[in-house]
Order: structure tokens, then sequence, then C-alpha cells
């Protein structure tokens, strides 16, 4: 059967991003084994440090040669290594149905979605699909099957852009619905309050989520590249403004550069991984980048 | 300021295009979806502020181009300022008529009237358009040495009756046309003259012009020949045609110069509406102060058009006395042919504003069929010698050699049959002499005589000729002689209508009812005259003996009897005409040798049969510079077509036109003439229009006299300040008193500058300024 949002999952994309992985930053929690860091202990060859026994652990964890040695019981703890839940928060508001360039940033954010997807399941660890406008539209808790990732293509086709967005409050209603830490990956153009975004953002934080941003714009949006006076559209509440692109483009480039600037700083200063992406850089490269930017940090 | 072009300010109209476009254009920014609107400045005049003042530096820009193209093209004329261009369209009209040769310090005003024109033409710009009219039209020929600015004139003159003129010498050996509409034989003709000669171009009058120019050099020509005209000035028709010419031009300095002595009855009469809104400059040229009355020759007029060989008529002379002081003493000298003594009246004193008549006799004494008399004034204080001429004639009968054959053999004396009608035709008194030279004979005589030195046979009372006698008198009517028939008593109807050549058969005799004449043709000429001097006298010619006549069919009944029955039949039997009476010209058949009215009428039909046919040729006096058709008598015009030409007096230069033939009204089209004097109307039947030669001598020539025009006699003059009075309203007049300089003049031909270039010029920089704004401002949007 044909997935609607297959597309989204192209092929020669995936060639070009081989031996790709992501690598949480932070310690994860999760059900089965993995190979990133767990808050518990487990059952992993990295040694930790020893414990007196106390009734009811597991005799396979003593210590022998320490009760030889001291005539203790001690046992002996190791890192649990668990696997990654990474949920991929999509903004579907209508200020994603934008693009100038080959791809609508939805489009461009479904493609990096469903790649991420791809890779994390792909590494065995699980992954999940929020998406939103105003408030959460479709929530597919992390997995970590083929099937999972088939649902979450299936609702990247379907995602139509809703009416308006409201990035805060769903931040804040997602930071308190996953209980488990894990991967928040916020994919939007965060075209919202600067300062509730970075709190809301906080919020994950404040719950031990490892959180990347990335930040979708067009070059439009960069750059307003048009030349002729018009009466702009907001896209999300049809209200209209005459504006001068060719006088006030400078202005309005310095307000966008310095607009992205604070969400940079904001997300630096909350630990957070902000990334922006121009709609009109290749996937792979943007990916790839990220993914080695990611590896370096992790190291 | 003015705007030569006002009609191009509803252009202005089109100033509002830019801003109809904006605003559309306002209305009609496009609509761009985007994903925020957080970024830009909330109200819409931040966002756009910059490229709303460039909008409206454009729109002010192009309103501004705009403004300056129509006002550019509206051409604006200001009265100031040294910016812009003196372009100047001057109609100098220059008044030639007769009044301008009187004298002031020793120059006659003509004189000083060229030399201020002369002044206007040599300070005008080859930039401006000049045009010379003179009041009085004038067909003296302009010269030309130069070919080139000859063809010019030829080519101005395209389509009207236009001629070559060339001195004597030259045209002895060059044929030149006269008057012709055909371009192609004037070239053929020009192209034959030698490079050099001093060639005239001549047309019936100055007022051919229809456009003015830049050709100065033709008006230093045109002045330097002009002269004053024997025509009278019409000093509106010049400034009627000026206006016209100067709404020919664009240029905003647009006036006429009037260059006048401002004769008040040139302007006397309704307004010159043509003149509305014209610039007239008037300058008068004043003569000096009179020191004598103007006396002038109103009229000289005779008592009769015709009068016989070697009678004498008294004429009358009309002098006046136009100027407000009395005249001295003067001279009336009338000439009266060549040969004859001139008679010379003294002329006494005339008051001011008055007019004297003055008789003069003169003896009909000339061998030519028209006494041309010349009426000459002569006064030591009359300065003006224009009006001091006047030219008449009077038609000359000669004696008629009429032969009376009196029928009644043995009748002698008063009881001779031709007694009354030899009396009747002899000299009655000292101003009535002779109608014919008459000559009583009886029949026997008369079959012996050969009639060649007779004019007129009057047979009375005949009662019986012979064939050979019936064939000698009807030949010798046919040879264009004339025979008068009274029949007698004892004359019998048979025995006349045996005849053959009377004009009616007699039908009966009728001897006792009483008739009398009741009405006579008065369009006959053989009666022509007689009513209008015998008045009713004519009811008196009764008789109780008289014919019935039955006219013939190409006879024409001359008079009627009170009972209807023709009285006089008119017959023409070859060239010559017969006339039949129907009553006797002895007392003892009718009454009518006893009525003076008997003795007109008889000379009349005598002198009408001698006329070896040809009619008076006496034609209406004209006026110089008049022009009209004059009815030609139908015998004159016999032979049409005819080539009519018209000759100035002998003694003068004579001039030659061929003249147009109204056929219909059997007219000829006399044009105006140039001078007083005697002209001479010759004809040649079967003539064709073509190359002018002199006429023949055996031409008949009808003289007319052409006498000067009245209106030119009265030289009082408007004052210059009240001319605006004579203009509409609108006429902008400006007037320069002129003595010995004409430097103001000068200041007069450039009053303003034409600022239509500077304009344009302005619209063009406006224009390249929005280009370079439009330009600049799609460039920063471009980047």
């Amino acid at each position: 059967m044909n997935i609607v949002g297959s597309r989204f999952l192209d092929p020669a994309l995936l060639a070009k991003l081989p031996n790709l992985e992501i690598a949480a930053k932070k310690l994860v929690k999760g059900t089965f084994v993995g190979y990133h860091k767990s808050p518990d202990f487990g059952y992993s060859v990295e040694f930790v440090d020893h414990r007196e026994y106390a009734a009811g652990d597991d005799l396979r964890t003593v210590d022998w040669r320490v009760w030889a040695r001291k005539d203790k019981y001690y046992v002996k703890r190791f890192e649990m290594e668990s696997q990654l839940k990474a949920t991929i928060v999509l903004d579907g508001s209508k200020s994603m149905d934008f693009g100038e360039g080959k791809l609508k940033k939805i489009e461009y954010g479904s493609y990096l979605a469903a790649t991420l997807a791809y890779t994390l399941i792909h590494q065995n660890d699980m992954a999940g699909l929020v998406t939103f406008d105003s408030k959460v539209r479709h929530y597919l808790p992390p997995r970590g099957s083929r099937q999972h990732l088939r649902m979450m293509l299936h609702i990247l086709g379907q995602l139509q852009p809703g009416p308006a967005t409201n990035i805060p409050a769903v931040c804040h209603h997602l930071a308190e619905t996953i209980k488990t830490r894990g991967m928040i990956i916020l994919i939007s153009d965060l075209l919202d309050d600067t300062d509730k975004i970075l709190t809301a953002l906080q919020h994950f934080q404040h719950k031990k989520h490892d959180v990347i941003v990335f930040h979708l714009l067009d070059d439009a949006e960069l750059n307003l590249p048009y030349a002729e006076l018009a009466n702009f559209r907001e896209l999300e509440t049809s209200s209209r403004l005459a504006v001068d692109p060719a006088t006030f483009r400078a202005t309005y480039q310095d307000r966008v550069r310095a607009y992205c600037t604070s969400l940079r700083e904001g997300c630096l200063k909350s630990n957070v991984d902000y990334h922006l992406i121009r709609t009109s850089q290749p996937i792979e490269t943007v990916l790839s980048n990220y993914f080695a930017f990611r590896a370096r940090r992790t190291r | 300021m003015s705007f030569l072009s006002a009609a191009f300010l509803y252009g202005l109209a089109a100033v509002s295009i830019p801003v109809v476009i904006h605003l559309i254009h306002r209305q009609r920014y496009p609509e761009r979806a985007f994903t925020t609107l957080q970024f830009f400045d909330k109200t819409v005049k931040n966002n756009t502020i910059q490229r709303r003042l460039i909008d409206k530096v454009l729109l002010c820009l192009r309103m501004l181009a705009l403004l300056a193209l129509m006002l550019g093209l509206a051409r604006p004329f200001v009265s100031h300022g040294t910016l812009g261009e003196e372009r100047a369209s001057i109609v100098i009209v220059l008044d030639n008529s007769p009044s301008m040769q009187r004298l002031r310090d020793g120059k006659t005003l003509f004189e000083r009237a060229k030399s201020i024109a002369q002044t206007a033409v040599d300070h005008l710009g080859p930039a401006d358009r000049v045009e010379l009219l003179f009041t009085a039209p004038t067909d003296d020929p302009t010269y030309f040495t130069d070919a080139a600015q000859l063809r010019n004139e030829l080519n101005a003159r395209a389509g009207e009756p236009t001629g070559l003129w060339l001195s004597e010498k030259a045209s002895a050996k060059q044929s030149v046309p006269g008057l012709t509409r055909d371009a192609a034989q004037l070239e053929t003709a020009l192209n034959k003259i030698p490079a050099g000669t001093k060639v005239g171009v001549r047309g019936y009058d100055s007022s051919r012009v229809q456009d003015f120019g830049y050709d100065q050099t033709r008006l230093r020509s045109l002045l330097a020949q002009a002269d004053v005209a024997a025509q009278p000035g019409d000093v509106k028709r010049a400034l009627a045609h000026a206006a016209k010419l100067l709404r020919l031009s664009q240029d905003g300095d647009k006036k006429i110069i009037l260059i006048s002595d401002l004769q008040k009855s040139e302007w006397e009469g309704d307004k010159l509406d043509e003149l509305a809104g014209v610039s007239l400059v008037a300058v008068p040229i004043e003569p000096q102060a009179s020191s004598g009355a103007n006396l002038g020759l109103e009229s000289c007029t005779v008592p009769v058009r015709e009068a016989d060989f070697g009678q004498t008529i008294t004429g009358v002379a009309t002098i006046r006395n136009y100027s407000a002081q009395a005249s001295d003493e003067g001279k009336l000298t009338v000439h009266s042919g060549e040969g004859n003594k001139p008679s010379e009246i003294k002329v006494p004193v005339i008051p001011a504003k008055s007019s004297l008549s003055l008789a003069f006799p003169i003896q009909v004494l000339s061998r030519e069929r028209s006494l041309l008399c010349t009426a000459e004034l002569s006064s030591p204080s009359d300065t003006y010698p224009y009006d001091d001429t006047w030219h008449f004639q009077i038609g000359v009968r000669f004696p008629v050699q009429t032969l009376c054959v009196n029928g009644e053999a043995g009748h002698t004396g008063a009881d001779s049959e031709a007694f009354y009608l030899v009396n009747a035709l002899g000299s009655r008194s000292s101003s009535n002499p002779a109608a014919a030279d008459a000559k009583e004979v009886d029949l026997t005589e008369f079959t012996k005589r050969r009639l060649t030195e007779w004019n007129v046979v009057v047979l009375a009372g005949v009662q019986t000729i012979d064939k050979d006698l019936r064939e000698k008198i009807r030949q010798f009517a046919a040879d264009g002689k004339g025979v008068l028939v009274f029949p007698g008593a004892n004359s019998t109807a048979e025995e006349y209508n045996a005849w053959g050549f009377l004009p009616a058969q007699l039908l009966e005799k009728k001897t006792k009812d009483f008739v009398f004449l009741k009405s006579i043709d008065e369009r006959a000429t053989a009666l022509s005259g007689v009513r209008e001097h015998a008045g009713a006298g004519i009811h008196s010619l009764s008789t109780s003996l008289h014919f019935v006549l039955q006219p013939n069919a190409d006879a024409k009944v001359l008079a009627r009897f009170s009972d209807g029955t023709p009285a006089l039949v008119e017959g023409a039997v070859g060239k010559g005409r017969v006339i039949l009476a129907a009553t006797g010209a002895h007392i003892t058949e009718s009454d009518w040798p006893l009525r003076p009215a008997f003795v007109l009428m008889t000379r009349n039909l005598v002198r009408y049969l001698g006329a070896d046919g040809r009619p008076s040729t006496l034609l209406p006096d004209r006026v110089v510079g008049e022009g009209a058709a004059t009815i030609i008598p139908t015998e004159l015009a016999s032979g049409t077509p005819a080539l009519f030409r018209l000759a100035s007096a002998p003694g003068t230069k004579p001039q030659y036109e061929p003249l147009p033939w109204l056929q219909n009204s059997r007219a000829v089209v006399l044009p105006s003439t140039s001078r007083d004097g005697h002209y001479f109307l010759s004809m040649q039947p079967g003539a064709i229009e073509g190359m002018l030669t002199e006429p023949a001598l055996d031409t008949d020539m009808i003289p007319i006299s052409v006498n000067h025009s009245p209106r030119e006699s009265d030289l009082e003059a408007i004052p210059v300040d009240d001319l605006k009075n004579y203009l509409p309203p609108s006429t902008q007049l400006t007037s320069y008193r002129l003595t010995d300089n004409s430097a103001a003049i000068v200041e007069a031909l450039h009053t303003g500058r034409d600022l239509w270039r500077w304009t344009l010029l302005a619209a063009l920089l406006v224009l390249g300024a929005e280009s370079l704004v439009a330009w600049m401002s799609a460039t920063e949007a471009a980047a």
C-alpha cells in the first residue's frame, strides 16, 4: 500500500546520508537498551561504582573480589545504555505554508521530519511526531518500529496547514505531556513571541529534554527580495499592510536578523540547539552539517 | 503674458492624466501573501513613505512636464524680459492715395511714408515676417532684374491675370505676354528674355497678396518703385486685407503699421470689424499747414450727351472749396479737342466749405465722333492738383447727306411734298444746327442722279417709280444707306406694295378717320430721345389721311396711331434700313409738319438712317479705380467673340489689356483704371486671347472718360487720438507722432518675446529629471 507521505522519504536523499547518527546530548531514558547514556544503572560494560549490598539485589552483581578482601558484600554498578526517544514537533501552521523556492516551509519541514525519523528508527531509537498549529493536531508517541515510521509518514502526507500558530502553548503542553526525558526536535518558523517561545523551550529543558530547534525560514522571509510596492497579506491573520520592499528592505533584514539572533542567543542560554535553516538549502547538506556538529558536541 | 495658441491651454486638462494614473495605480497595489507582518512597521505610511515620496515627486514632475509642454504649445508671449525670441509679423499698410502727394518741407507725404516704411523693413530681423500693402491699388508694373525674384513674383501671382512688361527698347526685340493666366506662356517668354533685362510684372492690383513671408528684398524693391496712385485709397480694404494676412501668422508680435495721412473720407462708414483684436500702429503723416484753400472740380456736365457738329453748347462746372478758408481767385480752362481754342473762365472767390457752379461754352467742332474735353482748374493757393481736372466727352453728330425727293411734279416751294421735311432737317438756331445737309429734288432729277454721295433718301409723296428706279433705291439701301418714305395723298397701295423694299404692305387708305400718334417704341434707336424731349407733344401728331400698314415679318413697328395701326415701320434691306410712314409729310395730308414733335422725330429718323449702321458710341463716364461691367451696344458686339482692349489716352504710354466679355449680358468688363483721363475701348472681332498687339488703326475706338474720385478731394484728416472711434473696441491702437525721425517706429516693431522654445525646453528638462528619478527608483528597487 502506498503511503501518502512516502514522498517525504526520498531514497536519493537518504542515500546521501550514510552512517549518520543522531547522538543524544543528554542522558536519555528508554524502555529498551540502546546505545545512549541513561540515568539508570544497567548492564552495560561501563563500570560506574560499588555500593553495599542490600536485600533484594541481584546476587550476580555482587563483587566477590571485594568480599574476599573486605569481607563485606558489595555490588558493582554499571552504566545503563538506553534507547533515545525523540519527539519531532513540526509546526503545521499557515505561516509554514509559504515558500518562494521549490519547497514550502511545511514541505521542507516534512522532509526534514521524515528524514530524522527514519534516521532515528534506523539507529534503533524511537521517534515520535507531533504536528501542531494553535494546538496539537497529531501526537504520535515515540516508537522504534518501521510500522511506526509509516504512520509518521502518513501523518506528514495528510498534513494540512492550520489557521494559526501558538508555539509557546503547544510547547508547554508537550513539556507536561512527554514524561520520559528524551529529545525534542522542534521544526518551526518560530513566528511568534520570542520570549514566550524561549520560555516554552526552557520548560522542555526543565523536564530534562534534549531540545533541538530547527528554525525554518524561506529566503524571501530573510531577504524580502520583492521590488514592487504591494499589499502584504499575513497568511495566518489575513491582515494587510502596504509595504514598499525596495525602501524597507534594509530595515526588514535588520529586524529579521535581530529576531534570529535573539532566538539564537536565547536558545544558547537555555542550552537549546538552535539551527537556522533556509529552505533553499539542500536537506542532506543541512542534516549532514548538523549531525556532524552534533557529533562534535557530544564528544 | 498672453498665449498665441490659447486653444492648446485646453490641453492643460492633460495634467490630470498623471494624477488619475497615480490614483488608479495606487488603488491597484498587487497583493502578496507573506508569513508575517511583524517585521514591518504597523502603519502603511511608514512602510511606503519613501516610495510615496518618490511617487509624488514623479507625479509632480510629470504634471510639471505636461504643464510645460502644454504651455509651450500654447506659446506664451511676454511683453517684458530678455528670455525668448523676438519674432514679429508685420504688415505695413502704406497710404499711396493721391492725397499723399501733398508736400511737407519740400518732400511729398508719400516720400516720407516710404522712408518710414523703409526704416521699418531695415530694422526687421530675418525671422520676422513682413508684407507691404498699399491703400490704393496700382497696376503699375513692378520691375525685377534678378531672375529668381522675378520667378518668385510670378509664382506668387499664379492663377491671376499676370503680364510681363519690358522697356520700349527691349520690347522691340522681344514679345512678351500681356495679362494671361497661362503660366507656361509666361515661362516660355521668360526663357527668351536675356539675363539682366529689366522685366516688369503687372496684374490688376496689389491686393493679390495671399500670404506673406520673409522676403524683405522684394519689399525693398517694391518700396523703391512705389509711387502715389491716381486711384482713391481704400484704407479699410487694405487694413482688412492686412488683418487677414496677420491671421495666417502664429507669431506673437503681430501688428499692422499704418502710415497714412488719415484722410477722414476714407474712414467714414462702418467700423472695421476685421480689425477686432488686432494691434494697429498708426503713424500719421501730416502735411504742412496749408497756405490756401483746397479747391476741387466736383463735376463738369453738359446738357446733352450728343451735339450736332458746329453746335455751341453750354457746360456747367461745379467747383468746391473743401477747406475751411475762402479760396483765392482762379481760372477754369476747358479744352475741347485739338485745334480748338480753350475756353477760359475766371473763378471767383469761393467761401469756405461751399461750392460754385460756372457755365462755360463749348463749340462742337471735331472730326471725330466724340469731342474729348478736359476742364482744368487752377488757383494760386491750391496745392492739391489731384482733383483739379475733369474729363468729359460730347458725342458729335455730323449732318447727314440727305436727298429729299418731291413726288408731286410741279409742286414747288411750300407746295412741295418735301418742303416741310427739308425745313425740319435744316438749321433751327445756332444752338440747334442742321441735322442733315438736305437737298430737294424732283423725281425726274432723282432718276438721273448718282446716289453714292448721299446717305439718306427721303421719298415724299412719290406716286410711282419704275422698275429701274426701284432697283436703284433697293440697292442704295442694301449698301448700308437709309430710305425714309412718306406716301402722298395721291399714292396708291398697289403701287407701293409693288416696290419690294418697303417694310410693310399698304392695305387701304383711310381719309376720313382722324387719328393721332399714340405711342412710340422708346427702345428703338431711331426714336430714342423723342419722347424725352417731345413729351406729350407726340399726341399732337394727328392726321385724317393715313394708310393701314401691315408690317412684314422682319419689320419693326416704331410708332402706332390711336386706332392701333402702325404709324412708322422699320425694315432692313441688306446692310441698310427703310422706314415707312403711314401718312404724308405735307400739311395737305396731315398735321404732322405743323407740330414741333415732327421736327424732332424727322431729325432723329434721318440721323438714325444716316448713321451708316454705326450706333452711338458714348459710354458712361467712370471714376478712377472703379471696375465694372459696361454694356456694349448690340451692334458693336456683333462680331463677338471679340477682343476688347483698353488703352490710355493719346499722348501717354499706351497700355492694352484683353477684357473679358460677358456673352449673356452682352457687356464688357472694364478693369479699374489707375489714372484719370480719356481711355479708348477698341474691338477686334474674332480675335483670340494671346500675345497682345496694338489695335489696328481702323479699329473702332470708343472713348471713355475717367475722372478722379471725389472721395479723395476732401483732405480733412482724423486726429490720431480720435482714430479709435473708427475702430472696434478690441483693436489695440498705438500711435506715433513722427516728425523727422522714425526711431519710434523701430521700437514698435518688437514689443514682446515668444517663450515657446524655452517652455518646451523646460518640459524636456523636467521629463529628463522625471526619467532620472524613475530610473534611480527602479534601480534601487531592483537592488
